[in-house]
């Protein structure tokens, strides 16, 4: 007998959750607390209220089409929530979360950070540790998600 | 003490008109701003280099949506599996 419990739309949802927010982490709290870099500050250094102007912009559309991944990612969510089918699993949700979150550290890194130079985690070093630092906790967070999808999806809940 | 509370009215009368000129500057400075900052604001935004920066910005995103619509095929699923009861 099959329990026809398929959790792909749930981790799915999970995984464009946990993209949109950790693209949120990253704009909260290095771009507006730390303020350690803006999306361009590589190429238009925050030395004049313009540059910073321009910057402020370009954080917003970073932002919009973070809020719209986040967006899809709810929407995902509760479509798998109607679904009657579906078996929820807490541990496999989190690592889903984890996994998007992983994900959106390791393509932002790899293309805003080394292959487009718009900025880096910390402006005044240009390309540093810290760039590399970021790329692996998205390693972490990515084999971390992985396994917890793995163990949620093999446990009973 | 009247001598102070005068000097003070003196010192707040200096200060109000500089702290307002330094909020309009600041009000001022935004891509819908009236003012030549916000006009330099506009033209480093809305310039040449306006669709190369979209671009850009985006970048990591259509990727994102690509890696994820992979993920999803390789995603476990409980579909198979022996019911527990």
């Amino acid at each position: 007998m099959n329990n026809h419990s398929d959790q792909r739309p749930m981790l799915t949802a999970g995984i464009f959750l946990g993209v949109g927010l950790g693209g949120f982490v990253d704009g909260i709290v290095f771009h507006q607390i730390l303020q350690m870099h803006n999306m361009l500050s590589a190429k238009l250094p925050k030395t004049s209220i313009v540059n910073m102007e321009i910057n402020m912009f370009w954080d917003g559309l970073f932002h919009a089409a973070v809020w719209l991944i986040t967006a899809w990612g709810v929407a995902l969510l509760w479509r798998a929530g109607a679904r009657r089918e579906g078996r929820w699993s807490g541990i496999a949700f989190t690592g889903a979360l984890f996994l998007g979150w992983g994900l959106f550290n390791l393509v932002e890194g790899v293309i805003d950070h080394h292959i487009l130079h718009l900025h880096h985690v910390v402006e005044q070093h240009g390309t540093s540790g810290f760039d590399y630092a970021f790329l692996g906790s998205a390693i972490v967070f990515m084999v971390g998600g992985w396994l917890a999808i793995r163990s949620g999806s093999a446990g009973r809940s | 003490m009247r001598f102070s509370t005068s000097r003070g009215i003196i010192q707040h009368r200096l200060l109000i008109p500089l702290t307002m000129s330094a909020n309009a500057v600041a009000v001022n400075a935004c891509p819908i701003c009236d003012s030549d900052t916000g006009r330099q604001v506009r033209t480093g935004i809305f310039g040449a280099d306006f669709a190369a920066n979209a671009l850009t910005v985006l970048a990591p995103f259509p990727v994102l949506l690509l890696l994820i619509a992979a993920l999803r095929w390789a995603l476990p699923t409980a579909r198979d599996r022996p019911s527990d009861s």
